[in-house]
């Protein structure tokens, strides 16, 4: 009795989730706007948020990919100005896919930037494809941007290296064991990973878990969840730095 | 208040929804950041201490409603060491705060050896006050052996203060030769963690509508189910509670396959690691013994009986890192144990009290 008015609050509020995402976000996914527009709208948005993050984390915790939204995510994250991407996904699938993921950038960014002056070569980089496939412009003046593919191996097992690494410089003599301090651990993983800590983290998908994103590196991120990332449009995406533009860190103060 | 508030009578509805909720997963181990004290007072227009006060009045209350649901671990998030930067009357008041309820919590004593609950303080206490560390390894030592419900206090904590203390103590075995390079793991870092004691971390709630972790359990919460909710903490209701775990029982089997997968995928790493390290071994002896033997083409029979011995081996050696790690954990663990013990006044026996003769 008690277990079956359990299932049934718990399917009342998958219901209500259902329906609050059909009348939140359906909408947006049927108005199609016309590339010119979108470009001139990336531009003038990015002047207008209160600020930027410097680096973006995508973490998909859904268990079908759309590459074309993913690359949609990144092209937009990259006109309006953001220097780091994470994409991650604990099973690496979307790494496993870089390929195709490049495939789909290069289409996309025709489609939204084909009118934009500024070039921006954007560089895919994950840990099991040491060469990294570059969608470059051909101008040597162009702003890179790397996106970079995770998965769960990049997260507690990047950390444990750098407790080896650390380990072993302290049993050579080449380091102090008071030497092993936040900021000089900081220091090896940003060295080791290439990119800073993430500001803002999107989460897509049903279930608030992180699955392992970044655990050192997400102190001050903020997490913002949208339900999911197929089909998500731009004026979502915009809403969540609109968001992240409006909150105050405190640092412990 | 007291940390173990009168027992308010609860409505039926509330009876109910306990009843019903309990059918379901019930986190163990919940975690809080206790956030918007500050907020409160300023909203409620009272002087910023009226807030923490009312802060802690409520954290007495939610783990009575933990205790209720069958939750037996809360870890709460009272002072991060970047609280120190706050301004010095606000950090002496917190001090002083802390100072009194944990003063308190020594007189209750028998109330907490009622209830069952064991109290542990997670963080570098030595950054503290010297008085408040003192009553804080009070604290711990007389519920030690309490089994039913475990209450962290996390005080000068910070996440990343957590795993570099843990790499220190790893850098120092190390280098005394107790463990090798390659033992350590994921497993062994999170043993040498201040939270090595606890049960993973189930569902972590923040209050006041951040959504941020603010270095709060960041190894621990990676597969912990997160709750934002958007009350200031002195708001905190049970429905909020409620709510809380209803989100968690939605979330509870992918982030149960996750958790497993995890597992399996830790034990591989490891049986990996082993095996290169006995084979790493293997070579160095070889090689010294290569130099007077020349190769011969093995038999099939004896590959067959190689491969049992290099099966043997790895297993072998596995045994062996094991034990290099327990003795070294013991050791980590024990040293712990007595840096909480030298800060235990000395004092005579409480029943020894002078007798009331003076006053005759």
């Amino acid at each position: 009795m008690k277990t079956l008015l359990l299932r049934l609050i718990h399917y009342l509020i998958s219901l209500g989730e259902f329906l609050r995402y059909l009348i939140l976000f359906m909408p947006m996914q049927t108005i199609s706007f016309s590339k010119k527009s979108v470009t001139y709208k990336i531009q003038s948005d990015s002047k207008s948020l209160k600020k930027l993050p410097t680096h973006v984390g995508f973490v998909v915790v859904e268990d079908e990919f759309s590459f074309r939204d993913l690359a949609n995510l990144i092209v937009w994250s990259v006109s309006l100005g953001i220097s780091y991407i994470t994409i991650y996904d604990i099973n690496g699938e979307i790494k496993r896919n870089s390929l195709v993921l490049q495939r789909n950038i290069e289409s996309s960014r025709e489609e939204i930037m084909s009118q934009e002056k500024t070039n921006y070569d954007i560089q895919i980089v994950s840990s099991s494809h040491p060469v990294s496939c570059q969608s470059s412009s051909g101008s040597c003046k162009a702003q890179r941007v790397k996106v970079h593919l995770l998965c769960v191996e990049d997260s507690h097992s990047k950390i444990i290296s750098v407790a080896q690494h650390l380990c072993h410089l302290v049993s050579t003599g080449a380091y102090q064991v008071d030497d092993i301090t936040p900021s000089n651990v900081d220091t090896f993983l940003q060295e080791s990973l290439q990119f800073p800590d993430p500001d803002l983290c999107i989460k897509f998908g049903s279930v608030d878990c992180l699955f392992g994103y970044l655990p050192w590196q997400i102190r001050l991120t903020e997490f913002i969840s949208l339900p999911s990332h197929k089909g998500v449009t731009y004026k979502s995406f915009l809403s969540t730095l609109v968001q992240f533009g409006n909150t105050n860190q405190r640092f412990g103060k | 208040m007291s940390w173990f508030p009168q027992r308010r009578q609860r409505t039926w509805l509330q009876k109910g929804c306990e009843a019903i909720l309990t059918v379901g997963p019930v986190p163990k181990h919940v975690a809080i950041i206790m956030d918007g004290n500050r907020r409160f007072a300023v909203k409620k227009s009272l002087a910023k201490c009226e807030g923490h006060l009312k802060g802690f009045d409520k954290l007495a209350e939610t783990l009575e409603w933990c205790l209720d649901l069958g939750i037996s671990e809360v870890t709460v998030y009272a002072f991060s060491i970047e609280n120190f930067k706050r301004s010095s009357d606000e950090v002496s008041y917190l001090m002083e705060l802390s100072r009194q309820k944990f003063a308190k919590l020594l007189q209750e004593r028998d109330l907490i050896h009622k209830h069952g609950v064991c109290v542990r303080i997670i963080g570098d206490i030595s950054l503290l006050p010297r008085d408040l560390q003192e009553l804080l390894a009070e604290a711990v030592s007389i519920s030690s052996e309490n089994k039913r419900a475990i209450l962290n206090v996390c005080f000068a904590y910070t996440a990343r203060d957590d795993i570099c203390m843990a790499m220190r103590e790893l850098a120092i075995a190390v280098k005394e030769g107790q463990i090798k390079n390659s033992d350590i793991s994921e497993e062994l870092l999170e043993k040498c963690l201040y939270t090595s004691h606890s049960s993973p971390v189930d569902l972590l709630i923040r209050t006041s509508g951040e959504t941020r972790l603010s270095d709060f359990l960041l190894w621990e919460s990676s597969f912990s189910c997160l709750a934002f909710v958007k009350v200031l903490w002195p708001e905190f209701s049970i429905w909020h509670l409620y709510a809380a775990i209803l989100h968690y029982q939605r979330n509870y089997n992918k982030i149960q396959i996750a958790r497993q997968n995890q597992t399996i995928e830790r034990e591989r790493l490891q049986r990996d690691s082993d095996y290169h390290c006995m084979m790493e071994e293997l070579s160095l002896e070889t090689a010294s013994r290569d130099s007077i033997s020349c190769m011969t083409a093995p038999s099939p029979l004896s590959i067959t009986t190689e491969h049992k011995s290099m099966q043997e081996r790895v297993q072998q050696y596995a045994r062996e890192r094991e034990k290099r790690t327990e003795a070294f954990l013991s050791c980590v663990y024990e040293r712990r144990k007595q840096f909480m013990k030298s800060l235990l006044p000395v004092r005579p026996i409480m029943s020894a009290k002078p007798t009331a003769v003076l006053t005759c």
